[in-house]
């Protein structure tokens, strides 16, 4: 929506986007070229039924903005985003692991889909790419969209402009609140707040998933006490309770918990027959899927 | 990443320390006359921002512009949030605070 006056220095004012995307190296995400106009009302309605887990598909109306003729991506976005800003990725580390697909820690915890929601500025289209700033009013970080770049679905990007304004708001908050819960939960053993940051009303904001979760260290433990135990049980929920497993509709399969704790499978059933006695965790589609109880 | 001249998210009270500093907040347009804008911030203040675009009164506006005195703003960038926001805008008194003063490891001040 341009608001710039026209005795103002010139500076076009897009509308914000909410930007979304796996970065493997920090700043120079990829991008998807823009669809035609003809497919972008389409793509849109596909996109917010797509974000309905984070938003109200109400708040992304097919319809374009007669204004916004400078926001034509409109592409599919990896579930188990996590909302960010860009001074939090700027201050982001890249995980020592370097396993693909968590590519990054922040606040502790590692980060392979993120959000973002700013304004974009100076777009730029060239033969082999598109570039632009996105601007949140924390930082600006340069995009560039490689028009034929070969990505795999891991590194899907969406991109759609905001129509409901409060979703900029809604945005922050969600970003303070994570960090909030990130940052607690390395002072002492993770406290869930289990209130709802989302705010009822005709918006009909829905809650996007903001659970406590630690970095989990890929060091073997060894388990003898009843206290490493009780430890076990701890990092095994915490897994559990990381973002993109939460919005995950499968949950997160005993191999992978396994995997990451280095610790033998039995150990983990263990620690899941636990949780799904305490109701902190369910199986879904076989006996090897657990996902947590808990939305948030 | 290009961190230099952020504004701060700003509500009536807050401005008070920011004079001089770009910064951005959400008014309600009261009235309009002339490019002089009078709008009220979400802690109930009255600020004048000069310079404003032409927003409907009772529509709700983001103002990015640098602080001239207590209560007033030099806009640059204004951009008209329609009369549906604000079902969560008064929170956003209360999260200016927050963010600028407490947890402000999310943005930069």
């Amino acid at each position: 929506m341009a608001g710039s006056k026209g005795s103002f220095p010139a500076r076009p004012r897009l509308s914000p986007l909410i930007s979304r995307q796996a970065p493997p190296p920090l700043g120079l995400p990829s991008l998807l070229p823009p669809p035609p106009p003809v497919a972008t009302s389409a793509a849109a309605a596909r996109q917010s039924a797509m974000m309905s887990q984070d938003f109200s598909p109400s708040q992304f109306t097919p319809s374009q903005n007669a204004a916004d003729s400078t926001t034509p991506f409109k592409m599919r976005g990896a579930s188990g985003t996590m909302p960010l800003t860009v001074k939090q990725i700027a201050d982001a580390h890249q995980s020592g692991t370097g396993e693909k697909g968590a590519p990054f820690v922040v606040d502790g915890v590692e980060t392979a889909n993120i959000r973002l929601v700013g304004m974009v500025n100076g777009k730029t289209e060239r033969n082999t790419d598109v570039s632009f700033t996105l601007d949140d009013g924390t930082g600006r970080l340069d995009f560039i969209r490689w028009v034929n770049d070969a990505s795999d679905s891991s590194e899907t990007v969406a991109i759609q402009p905001i129509t409901d304004f409060n979703e900029v708001t809604l945005h922050f908050i969600q970003c303070v609140r994570m960090h909030i819960e990130n940052t607690k939960s390395k002072v002492g053993s993770p406290t869930r707040t289990g209130s709802s940051m989302g705010v009822s009303g005709s918006n009909g904001f829905s809650e996007s998933s903001t659970p406590t979760s630690l970095k989990s260290t890929p060091a073997p433990m060894t388990i003898g006490s009843n206290g490493s135990s009780t430890d076990l049980n701890t990092q095994v929920l915490n897994i559990f309770r990381e973002p993109a497993n939460i919005e995950s509709e499968h949950g997160v399969h005993i191999n992978e918990i396994a995997k990451r704790l280095k610790l033998p499978e039995a150990k983990i059933r263990e620690a899941i027959a636990f949780h799904e006695d305490a109701g902190h965790i369910y199986s879904t589609i076989d006996e090897f899927h657990y996902k947590s109880a808990f939305a948030d | 990443m290009d961190a230099s001249g952020l504004p701060a998210f700003a509500n009536g009270e807050i401005l008070k320390t920011m004079v001089g500093r770009r910064v951005r907040t959400v008014v309600q347009v009261q009235h309009n006359e002339g490019g002089v804008l009078v709008g009220q911030s979400t802690d109930g203040h009255q600020l004048t921002i000069r310079g404003a675009t032409d927003v409907p009164v009772s529509h709700f506006m983001e103002v990015f512009g640098t602080a001239e005195s207590d209560q007033s703003i030099c806009a640059e960038v204004c951009t008209d949030f329609g009369n549906s926001f604000g079902e969560i805008w008064r929170p956003i008194s209360c999260s200016c605070l927050v963010l600028n003063n407490r947890y402000m490891i999310p943005w930069t001040m």
